[in-house]
């Protein structure tokens, strides 16, 4: 029949559509694995090509740098007087040695010998303090300025009142030698010191270019141990090897940070060969399961916990069984594996894992060890801080604040609030807001009872120090000390004072073992009164091409300089 | 004429006005903080005061779009937020030439195959040839592009598995440059655009062919014994093509503001895939100087469309 001809030829080319989509969409997550010696190929294959996602570098000078991503491509780039190596202990770098003075104010470092940046100028000593005033200069618009915020008279320069430290706080006595004098006592400033804001950077290069410098870097520059032959702000940054770096040579002779797209294209791309290592881009969440096993996927963990907390001026939060409760009733294992999917570790931890002063010996609240929390615990506790604050019932004019910018985050409060409702009965009103206006409120809730009530946030480290993340957020005075812990009328709050006391004096002792012992007291005892209740810590999905060889993975995501030396692609 | 380009042209003007000052005014009284999101979780008072005082955000509104407006008139769109000391031109520059040859090339896959199509159509009205080709045009119209982009990109992806080669599944050659290893990654992207987008024209030519066909002069040439070849492509062509110029004419506006889904997709380096970026950004002098761009264009494209018109149909010419 004519019609049934005409719609057999519809339906044709219809099926022949879907069967092609078929074929397509059968294609497994993964590349195909493929084994490799451990060998160097042949220089001319010594390319190493990093996917740095969807846009461009923020930026690529190192007093503005903001973003992981660029940190990462621009330490091939710029080297600072200290670094990390790759199990993030602190090491020399620019400098090749250090000293500090007895009362803890006077750092003295002795630079390397026949320093030189990239385009064969020598580096003295006045590069190192002009690199670092002109960062703190109000005039180079830094948002990361505070990174040197412990160097004497850093408020001053800050705001305008004093136009140089060079020669005041940054001295230069001589080309090989750089004091640095900071206001307090702070065994933790070598620590801030790694961060790119103290990198050298070449003062004729930046008078001639002025702000664009950073698109000149072919003409020098750096002094990292590779060189830029051109930046492509479509395509990327591309290096070759430093022949002026003070260190061993680079195996790869081509290195490409390349913008690849959001974290889907950039996976496409790496299964289509155009990338060998996918960085810290990220990988699609659908697609982790079925990558395990896969001798190309790697997953670490980096230094950002996410956490839920509670204001202690605010009723009944000023108790701490009842903070306890809310912490046992959360089961972070079943948070992490069905919001996330286990790309997060659930934890106790305030300080992460992967870094000095991680505490493996850490407890939860109430000596609960367990990250799946306790119910039954969790209600009794409830029970019994309600009776000590004389109510009955949980109040019902609690607002959980969170913020709408990340999925995954409104899933976890959903998920949190719904525990909370199971396990102890309890119900709390939400407000969503935007990640940048929640951290407005919670700027305003330090000293403020009317502030927020309960809310979720995270942190990244600045630097991998206990100090960024116990006496940023718990010290007395601190700005980031929104939940007021140890400024409350609670019955602890003597004890939080003596804690704070501890984070103190941890903070000026020198002794790398001492200061530790005093952060994990602390931190034990913060996490005891439910300070925090720390949910989980991010994880770091990526694949790597099995020819890449050298790499070595940390939680700061870093490749020190001098690992470039070991770093190749293989026969 | 001159006196319609120059009634255009200011035309122009009063349009960018009214399309920046709505998106200056969204903008200024959207939620959220651009600087305090630069800042992310290192929130430091005295640095948000200053950055704010450098960018002319704690300037009243009026003050700010004033001059904002009279930078415009130098082709000063200001400096990113996001992307630091990089002036939004500067950005923009390097986009534009992408968008436009993806654009291009796009439009003129969508009109070598959906105006052939359309003709062909339109002979073979209500055969099975007729209802397949529509069929076809339909199914793919009714795809929306970013789906097309995916299963394109996934096939590459299979293939290149399959057979151990490395088809790039994303990216952009250097624009207008045609060697091998600049084409390649242009080509799927093309096809994309091209396939998103000739069904439109595919279904337009062939209703107004079929409309050109009927009419009494098509009958007359045939009357009169001319070769079917000349009656369609000389005159019912001629007449059918009168929509088309002015569809064209909007098109080439378009092109300007780049394809978003086809460009975020492919990791093309576009003004759509910033305008997108921009956003999330909340980057608003980037988004405020796409918006113009596209203001612009669409108001040029208008005005291409009505001088294509007023040559294809001498009616108009002559009114």
């Amino acid at each position: 029949m004519l019609c049934g001809k005409k719609l057999k030829m519809t339906i044709l080319p219809m099926f022949a559509i879907l069967a092609l989509l078929l074929a397509a969409c059968g294609s497994s997550g993964g590349t195909s694995s493929s084994t490799s010696s451990s060998q160097p190929a042949s220089a001319d294959k010594q390319v190493l090509r990093i996917a740095v996602g969807a846009t461009d570098f923020g930026s690529l000078d190192p007093a503005l740098v903001q973003l992981a991503v660029d940190y990462d491509t621009l330490s091939t780039v710029f080297t600072g007087l200290v670094e990390f190596d790759n199990q993030i202990h602190l090491q020399d770098q620019l400098a090749a040695s250090h000293s500090i003075s007895s009362d803890g104010l006077t750092y003295t470092f002795t630079l390397k010998p026949n320093l030189k940046f990239s385009d064969g100028t020598p580096l003295t000593s006045q590069d190192v303090v002009y690199s670092i005033n002109r960062a703190l200069l109000p005039a180079t618009k830094s948002q990361v300025a505070y990174y040197l915020n412990l160097v004497k008279d850093y408020d001053k320069i800050q705001a305008g009142k004093v136009s140089t430290l060079i020669g005041d706080s940054l001295l230069a006595p001589d080309p090989n030698t750089v004091k640095i004098i900071i206001s307090k006592p702070a065994a933790y400033f070598l620590q801030a010191l790694t961060y790119p804001t103290s990198f050298v950077v070449e003062k004729s290069l930046i008078e001639k270019y002025g702000t664009s410098w950073t698109d000149h870097l072919n003409q020098g520059g750096g002094d990292g141990p590779f060189k830029v032959t051109n930046y492509d702000h479509t395509k990327g940054l591309y290096l070759v090897p430093n022949p002026n770096y003070y260190g061993k040579q680079p195996k790869i002779q081509k290195l490409e940070f390349l913008i690849s797209g959001d974290v889907d294209t950039t996976f496409k791309g790496y299964q289509s060969h155009q990338y060998d290592w996918t960085g810290v881009v990220g990988l699609p969440p659908a697609q982790i399961a079925g990558l395990a096993g896969n001798p190309e996927f790697h997953e670490y963990t980096n230094l950002r916990i996410r956490y839920v907390t509670m204001n202690y001026l605010v009723k009944p939060f000023d108790n701490i069984k009842v903070r306890q409760a809310l912490a046992l009733a959360i089961d972070k294992d079943l948070l992490a594996k069905t919001v996330f999917r286990n790309t997060v570790i659930a934890t106790n931890h305030i300080v992460p894992q992967g870094m000095p002063g991680y505490s493996p010996d850490l407890i939860g609240p109430a000596s609960v060890k367990s990250t799946a929390g306790d119910k039954a615990m969790a209600k009794q506790l409830l029970q019994q801080g309600l009776q000590e604050e004389g109510l009955s019932s949980f109040p019902t004019n609690i607002t959980f604040s969170y913020y709408t910018d990340v999925k995954a985050i409104v899933d976890a409060t959903q998920a949190i609030l719904q525990m909370w409702q199971q396990v102890l009965g309890i119900s709390m009103k939400s407000d969503a807001t935007t990640y940048a206006k929640l951290i407005t409120l919670e700027d305003a809730t330090v000293n403020n009872p009317k502030g927020l009530q309960v809310w979720i946030s995270g942190w990244l480290a600045d630097y991998p120090d206990p100090q960024d993340w116990l006496t940023t957020f718990f010290d007395k005075g601190s700005g980031y000390n929104q939940m007021n812990y140890g400024q409350n009328q609670s019955s602890v709050a003597a004890q939080q004072q003596a804690v704070q006391k501890q984070l103190e004096q941890a903070d000026v002792t020198q002794d790398q073992t001492t200061r530790l012992k005093l952060y994990n007291e602390a931190e034990q005892k913060i996490i005891n009164d439910a300070g925090w209740i720390s949910l989980y810590q991010n994880k770091i999905q990526l694949m790597k091409s099995t020819k890449l060889q050298g790499i070595v993975f940390n939680a700061l995501s870093i490749t020190p300089p001098d690992d470039w030396a070991n770093i190749f692609i293989s026969q | 004429m001159v006196q319609f380009f120059v009634k255009r042209l200011i035309g122009l003007i009063f349009v960018i006005i009214g399309v920046t000052f709505i998106t200056f005014i969204l903008g200024y009284l959207a939620p959220g903080d651009p600087i305090r999101q630069q800042m992310g979780d290192h929130f430091d008072l005295q640095t948000w005061m200053q950055l704010r005082h450098a960018y002319g955000l704690d300037l009243p509104w009026y003050q700010q779009y004033y001059n904002f407006l009279t930078h415009l008139v130098k082709f000063n769109f200001g400096l990113s937020f996001k992307y630091q000391n990089r002036a939004v031109w500067d950005i923009l520059k390097d986009g534009v030439p992408v968008s436009a040859e993806l654009g291009f090339w796009g439009l003129m896959i969508e009109l070598l195959l959906g105006i052939p199509v359309g003709i062909y159509s339109a002979l073979k009205a209500n055969t099975w040839l007729d209802t397949t080709s529509m069929g076809i045009s339909l199914i793919i119209y009714a795809l929306p592009p970013f789906v097309i982009a995916i299963i394109a990109q996934v096939i590459i992806v299979s293939l290149d598995k399959q057979t151990g080669g490395s088809w790039p599944a994303s990216s952009w050659g250097t624009p207008w440059q045609y060697s091998w290893s600049d084409l390649q990654p242009k080509i799927v992207p093309i096809l994309v655009f091209g396939a998103a987008g000739f069904a439109y024209f595919a279904r337009i030519t062939r209703t107004t062919m079929l409309e050109v066909l009927r009419q009494d002069y098509v009958r007359t040439a045939r009357a009169k014994g001319l070769q079917e070849r000349v009656v369609i492509y000389r005159h019912a062509l001629r007449n059918a093509m009168i929509p088309l110029v002015t569809l064209i004419g909007l098109a080439l506006g378009f092109l300007v503001a780049g394809s978003f889904f086809i460009e975020q997709i492919f990791n093309i380096p576009g003004i759509g895939r910033i305008s997108l970026q921009s956003i999330y950004d909340h980057d608003f002098p980037v988004i405020q100087a796409t918006v113009v761009l596209l203001a612009a264009g669409v108001v040029l494209g208008n005005l291409i469309s009505d001088v294509l018109y007023s040559i294809v149909d001498p009616r108009i010419k002559s009114e």
